[in-house]
């Protein structure tokens, strides 16, 4: 059943408990990751904030934010993709197609993960963008 | 064929549904935000086309999925970590009330800012 990659058992008791704490910790991180992104309170109230460049620029001027959402990517693709890779499983897969897929979903992950790293670790707006 | 619908199946159900989705969009979500490497123009014309009403819409939905799967799995550990379930169907309506108060909150904002208006500038109430 198991192909014999150890990392592949969706049924891993390590892989299981990762999935929970990874879940608990993204529940607070995602929801304040949507609410400064996408919210402004001002006015008469709560408001939908319009995204652009000053916005986000103005929030990754500080190395705290970069290690926020750095960790949030790297997280989120880790509980996302491993939740795909468990739903792929249900289906009976003969092994090489097994090795196959778990392969794809680990190039893609890390395609991903080097995607949005490259785009947030080295990010330094032009000191005129941060001016309205 | 009651049971196939009972109400830890569909909440079970659901939870991959969303999940799915959601990392559908994390997918699409890393590529458009990559445009930041293009500067200010190329980022803006990329944000300037995916806040159009029609993508509003798609953004209540994703608010929907993202707190349903957030608010069953914080369930599932009440369940499994905190002995909950012997209060299983109560705990399902108690997080889906706290899912939908959240819900109604965020969607309201996105939903004005669809139907008329357009989101609100950061630098509006900076001034």
């Amino acid at each position: 059943m198991n192909g014999g990659l150890r990392g592949m058992n969706s049924g891993g008791l390590i892989g299981w408990f990762l999935q929970r704490m990874t879940g608990l910790l993204l529940v607070p991180v995602v929801l304040l990751h949507v609410w400064v992104t996408h919210y402004i309170v001002g006015g008469s109230g709560v408001h939908q904030a319009e995204v652009d460049y000053t916005m986000v620029a103005a929030r990754l001027s500080s190395p705290w934010w970069k290690l926020i959402d750095i960790s949030l990517l790297l997280i989120v693709l880790y509980h996302g993709l491993r939740g795909v890779w468990v739903v792929l499983q249900e289906a009976p897969h003969r092994p090489w197609v097994r090795i196959a897929l778990y392969c794809v979903i680990l190039v893609f992950g890390a395609a991903l993960a080097i995607l949005g790293t490259v785009t947030i670790l080295p990010f330094r707006a032009p000191p005129a963008a941060l001016l309205r | 064929m009651r049971y196939r619908w009972h109400l830890g199946y569909v909440a079970w159900l659901l939870n991959r549904v969303t999940g799915i989705a959601i990392t559908a969009y994390l997918v699409i979500h890393i590529w458009v935000i990559h445009n930041l490497t293009k500067g200010p123009e190329g980022f803006n014309r990329v944000m300037a086309f995916v806040q159009q009403p029609l993508f509003k819409l798609g953004e209540i939905a994703l608010l929907g999925a993202i707190l349903f799967h957030a608010m069953n799995g914080l369930r599932v550990l009440c369940i499994e970590w905190a002995g909950g379930a012997g209060i299983q169907k109560r705990l399902f309506w108690w997080v889906m009330a706290i899912g939908l108060i959240l819900f109604v909150f965020g969607a309201y904002p996105i939903l004005v800012s669809a139907v008329g208006g357009g989101p609100v500038e950061t630098g509006e109430f900076l001034r």
